[in-house]
């Protein structure tokens, strides 16, 4: 019984990493099938809203639901796209500059606002998020205002700019992405991670075991804000383009919901929720409007029935199919 | 000799005296009972201790330092632990891992090391899972090291909390109820174990409960609270014959009645 327990789970993590290998094979030969650059142009922007999906489980594990996590990702935007278009820094540095910023933006913000919990965290971070966004409006003659920036340069490599082609962009988001989601991957599978889990479940035992609640939480919110940063200065270099109207809070909630469909309790769930639903409402780009009426009509059940959400489909049903064959 | 003192300690919670000017000395190796009626103010003593509440009054001297108001995480540091009256695990987790998380103070590797699952890091891990086991062997529960916390009975879950107190390595050792709702074997090996880690690792034990039988057969003195002040100490012999301490809980039963 335990050897069988034992194989379960080594075979499980043999799977996972087959997964990992198929899923980063796919993507790396993609290009060569696939030109239609709209096509690539869907993927980018999935990969990119993926590290954003992910970034937002690390506080939520400890317990924090951060309904404005597109405010971080607002910061790196304009900080690394305003250091490269007013300043003149070098494109890497100018989005290294944005991840330190949306850093030390969650870290003095967390020292406030983490003591916070539960739906006040979430209403407090949605209430940021607007605070920023009036900001960017009215600031006019640093932000552009309503019109936001436009012309933010693309990374180069050895004057090669990467802009320049959707499939060189294309590599480069997929490198950020596949690191960003390892680095996240490995921290929530460290002895820190370890710390999330059990604050998010008990801050009282926590504390009484010497976990420093404070820090740990103020930790997973600001790697949480570093990533944030990274997608929002990825996206705005890729779209040349950044302005208030991306980051408002339907836009969070929208990033929310690829998560919880997708599965909150697996670092899976953010990919599986992204991908599934960018694909469909890519599909209805027709009709807009009606695209808050299909997620939620996906939300729903998810969140009534289902509340592992897609990555527990496969499993579930293996289990059904093997219910249905024993009778 | 005293190993934990609490010098006229005291609690409000608004007008209320949850704990009033308790002055209680513990020696070194000695496990201690602390009686009294609901509402005595027993597991206030205890959140003082720890740190969940800050004292209104007095103070908590534990092996020679001052350790009034330190918040739990830094109490723990000091190798004091507890477990709690409302069984406190991480639900989520199975038997295994809840005792892993135990180890965090004992994690030398840091974040760097961890992140990136460096061999130091491995070496570390694995020998927090031997000694894991080696707990879980103690206690007779290493069978059950895969279930999910929140699916085991009540009494497994107090045993795995303790289990998880002792891998602090703790000095002094604060149980809250640690028998409540146990049936009687149970009860019987959970005082067993308790007396076994005083005897073998010298822990000092201090520990709330309800259970008379229990409490006076295990400890070699007791402490009395009726609201929130000390009625009686002594030996279990003394505190059984103290007419002071059959009133209160005469009081509390025709009360019940």
């Amino acid at each position: 019984m335990r050897s069988n327990q034992v194989r379960a789970t080594l075979n499980s993590s043999r799977k996972n990493k087959i997964r990992v290998f198929l899923l980063l094979a796919i993507l790396l030969v993609l290009p060569l099938f696939v030109r239609n650059p709209y096509i690539l142009h869907v993927l980018i922007i999935t990969a990119l809203y993926t590290i954003l999906a992910t970034a937002l489980r690390l506080p939520l594990i400890t317990g924090r639901f951060n309904i404005g996590v597109v405010a971080f990702a607002a910061i790196g935007a304009y900080t690394s796209a305003l250091l490269a278009l007013k300043l003149g820094v070098n494109v890497w540095l100018a989005l290294l500059a944005g991840c330190a910023a949306s850093g030390v933006a969650a870290f003095g913000l967390g020292l406030i606002i983490l003591r916070v919990s539960g739906l006040y965290f979430g209403m407090l971070t949605m209430c940021l998020l607007e605070m920023l966004r009036y900001y960017l409006l009215w600031h006019r003659k640093l932000t552009g205002g309503v019109i936001g920036i436009l012309g933010i340069p693309t990374p180069t490599v050895w004057g090669f700019d990467l802009g320049a082609e959707k499939v060189s962009f294309y590599y480069l988001t997929m490198i950020v992405t596949v690191f960003s989601i390892w680095s996240i991957y490995r921290i929530e599978r460290s002895r820190a991670g370890m710390a999330f889990q059990a604050i998010g479940q008990s801050d009282l035992l926590s504390e009484h075991l010497g976990i420093n609640i404070a820090r740990y939480r103020l930790l997973a919110f600001v790697v949480s804000g570093i990533f944030a940063g990274l997608m929002g200065g990825m996206i705005a270099a890729y779209l040349h383009y950044t302005s208030p109207e991306d980051w408002t809070i339907m836009q969070s909630l929208t990033v929310q919901i690829f998560m919880v469909v997708g599965g909150r309790g697996s670092a899976w769930g953010p990919i599986v929720g992204t991908t599934v639903l960018m694909t469909i409402s890519e599909m209805l780009r027709g009709s807009k409007e009606y695209l808050p009426l299909v997620y939620g009509a996906i939300l729903i059940p998810v969140i009534l029935f289902y509340p592992r959400g897609l990555v527990g489909l496969p499993h579930s049903i293996s289990q059904w199919v093997a219910r249905v064959r024993q009778r | 000799m005293a190993f934990l003192e609490l010098q006229c300690l005291s609690k409000h919670f608004g007008g209320l005296a949850a704990v009033s000017e308790l002055d209680l000395t513990i020696s070194p190796g000695e496990i201690r009972g602390l009686i009294g009626p609901n509402g005595a103010g027993k597991t206030t003593v205890f959140n003082m201790i720890s740190g969940v509440y800050k004292p209104t009054n007095g103070r908590v001297i534990f092996d020679g330092e001052d350790i009034t108001g330190l918040p739990p995480h830094e109490v723990a540091k000091r190798q004091l632990s507890r477990t709690f009256q409302l069984t406190a695990v991480f639900r989520e987790f199975t038997v295994l891992r809840n005792l892993l998380a135990a180890y965090h103070l004992f994690s030398k590797a840091g974040f760097w090391n961890s992140v990136l699952n460096t061999s130091l890091s491995k070496k570390e891990e694995e020998q927090f899972m031997e000694n894991a086991m080696e707990t879980l062997q103690f206690f007779g529960i290493e069978d059950l090291k895969n279930e999910i916390a929140k699916n085991l009975p009540y009494g497994h879950q107090r045993v795995m909390s303790l289990g998880m107190a002792l891998i602090l390595k703790p000095k002094l050792l604060m149980l809250d109820e640690p028998v409540s709702g146990m049936n009687p074997q149970e009860t019987k090996n959970m005082m067993d174990r308790i007396r076994e880690t005083r005897d073998k690792k010298g822990v000092t034990v201090f520990l709330v409960e309800h259970n008379m039988k229990a409490v006076m057969g295990i400890s070699d003195r007791v402490t009395v609270l009726n609201f929130g002040k000390k009625i009686a100490e002594g030996t279990p012999q003394e505190i059984k014959a103290n007419p002071a301490v059959i009133e209160a809980y005469l009081g509390v039963e025709d009360y019940v009645a």
